[in-house]
């Protein structure tokens, strides 16, 4: 176990050093203007080349690599190149917006995805099973953005009623105001990946339903809330943990749509404008704090399968 | 090929929105891009769905949506199947140092930021839908390779690829005229599966106001450009929501039942 877990840290700091590296090289290797993305013929476009002016602007350099490196080592991230704003200041505010969004999330998933899945399965092909799997195949079917505006657009037409927009409250400050930003917000996020884990909780609890061991504990005469909770569960979850540990991974860098639909100012908005805006600072110590956060939760979700079944961590 | 019932329907109405994209100016009763009326009209014969904040009518562009949702997912779906089918049977059937570089390379793809990758190929073909089609089928190469691999990997021990080498022909005929062919439908089933998220995709992406090309006409550019105004004009969002909700269920249903075989 231990040097299971060193040998994978030793190999996160690899993914993290190659992913720095390629964010340098590729956001400067990127046109130098963003309003190419929105329209703009290629000719109205500056590059970084002929640009010239400022630190911000010029062409990489093994030089600049190696100073960013230092600093970023010393746990300096620098400042914005748009605000002047220091990055981990920004960085601190956001990530506790993107983070209440994603543990919300995850929370929703679980507690309504994993029991409606496990239900579905005992209940295979009957009416609710057939209700539940069309509901999830609706849900997987609906694009986030939609889905946003309309929870935004359909409670203010037909009750006059809105989330507060006007940018995110703190929980601890104003616990209220904050639920009723951060509830719809992470509800809508959560529906698709809440959809998906149903679906496979439903075919992982299906698949071990039928083993012979779980008729033999039946057999013995165990109650069936033991047989399912000793020996259906413990196997057919570790699958639905890893997808779980996938969701959360994902939503660590947050969610660009909902986050700029609901007005909630965390990462995934602020790393979409930063790129757009070529915020070379930022935008670089948002890919690196994301994938700090993705390597970090797979090693912890790799831990718990471990840690449910042995079998995972050997060879 | 046997269809069940879901599956049957789906492909139904997935003829229906491809007929719909293919004869949308013969179907549409306006211009999708020009104005016909006043802003935020009702529903009237003239416009069935009503008018948008900019006059323009809903129906006619919902109709002509189609035919790029179709035509940027479809794309993509079609060349990262290929390009996922191609590197998935040499990775696997080749082994040893190959096997390596295509799956680290794998790895990287999924690892970066997709947004910088646009960024990247926009600089090149400009910020069009064709450069959308480009990022998605890059991101949908990597998944389809992984389960390509695993079946080359099985597919590599048959006897009859055996025989083939046996009477001399080349790797790279066994590659491409035996283990390829054999693979086919592995990446088809797959492409299905992946579809409906590239219609997703490419919606979100023009929401955020990513590659709409000129007239603007995209699923997800009508809900954003809807969103943006004040009352929010609610058929403006929903008829664009409803027409990309029922093609996805249309690629999904049609694509059930359909798993590899391997």
């Amino acid at each position: 176990m231990l040097s299971y877990v060193s040998r994978r840290i030793a190999l996160s700091v690899l993914v993290l050093w190659l992913v720095s590296l390629s964010v340098f090289v590729l956001l400067r290797a990127a046109p130098g203007d963003a309003a190419l993305l929105q329209g703009a013929p290629a000719s109205a476009v500056r590059y970084p080349a002929d640009a010239g002016d400022g630190d911000e602007v010029r062409w990489s350099s093994v030089a600049d690599y190696s100073r960013w490196v230092s600093r970023i080592l010393r746990f300096d991230l620098g400042r914005s190149a748009i605000d002047g704003a220091r990055v981990a200041d920004s960085l601190r505010a956001r990530s506790a917006v993107s983070l209440e969004l994603m543990v919300l999330a995850v929370v929703w998933t679980c507690a309504i995805g994993i029991p409606l899945g496990v239900f579905s399965g005992l209940r295979a092909h009957t009416l609710p099973d057939y209700l539940a799997n069309g509901a999830a195949t609706l849900a997987l079917g609906t694009p986030l953005f939609w889905l946003a505006t309309m929870v935004l657009i359909v409670p203010q037409q037909w009750w006059a009623y809105a989330p507060p927009l006007d940018g995110p409250r703190s929980l601890l400050a104003d616990p209220v105001t904050n639920l009723r930003q951060f509830i719809p917000a992470s509800v809508v996020l959560a529906l698709s990946s809440t959809a998906g884990v149903l679906r496979l909780t439903r075919a992982s609890v299906l698949t071990v339903l039928h083993a012979d061991y779980v008729r033999t504990a039946h057999a013995k005469g165990l109650r069936t809330f033991d047989v399912l909770t000793r020996h259906v569960l413990r196997i057919a979850l570790p699958p639905v943990l890893a997808s779980v540990g996938l969701l959360a991974a994902g939503l660590i860098g947050g969610s660009v749509v909902v986050e700029s639909v609901f007005n909630l100012d965390g990462i995934g908005d602020y790393f979409f404008r930063s790129v757009m805006q070529k915020d070379f600072a930022v935008a670089q110590a948002i890919a690196l704090y994301s994938a700090v956060g993705v390597v970090g939760i797979n090693l912890v979700v790799d831990m718990i399968q471990i840690a449910l079944d042995p079998r995972v961590g050997r060879g | 090929m046997r269809l069940g019932g879901a599956s049957a329907s789906g492909v139904l109405l997935l003829a229906l929105i491809v007929a719909c994209a293919a004869f949308a100016s013969q179907l549409a009763p306006g211009d999708p891009a020009a104005p016909i009326g006043r802003a935020n009209e009702g529903s009237s014969a003239h416009a069935w769905l009503g008018t948008d904040r900019l006059g323009r009518d809903i129906f006619s562009r919902t109709v002509h949506g189609a035919r790029r949702a179709l035509a940027v997912a479809g794309t993509a779906t079609v060349f990262g199947a290929a390009a996922g089918l191609v590197a998935g049977a040499a990775s696997g059937y080749a082994g040893g140092w190959i096997d390596h570089v295509i799956q680290r390379g794998n790895d990287a793809v999924l690892a970066f930021p997709p947004l910088v990758f646009l960024l990247l190929v926009s600089r090149y073909l400009g910020a069009t839908p064709i450069s959308l089609a480009v990022i998605l089928g890059v991101l949908i190469a990597p998944g389809v390779a992984r389960v390509v691999r695993a079946a080359a990997l099985t597919e590599r021990s048959q006897s009859y690829i055996e025989a083939a080498r046996a009477l001399g022909a080349s790797e790279a005929r066994v590659l491409f005229r035996h283990i390829i062919p054999a693979l086919l439908p592995v990446a088809l089933v797959l492409g299905g599966n992946v579809l409906g998220g590239a219609i997703i995709a490419d919606a979100s992406l023009a929401f955020l106001g990513l590659g709409v090309s000129a007239d603007g006409l995209s699923w997800g550019a009508d809900v954003a450009s809807a969103r943006a105004g004040f009352p929010v004009n609610t058929a403006a969002v929903l008829a664009p929501g409803v027409a990309i909700m029922a093609t996805v269920l249309a690629v999904n249903l049609a694509s059930t039942g359909r798993h590899p075989r391997r």
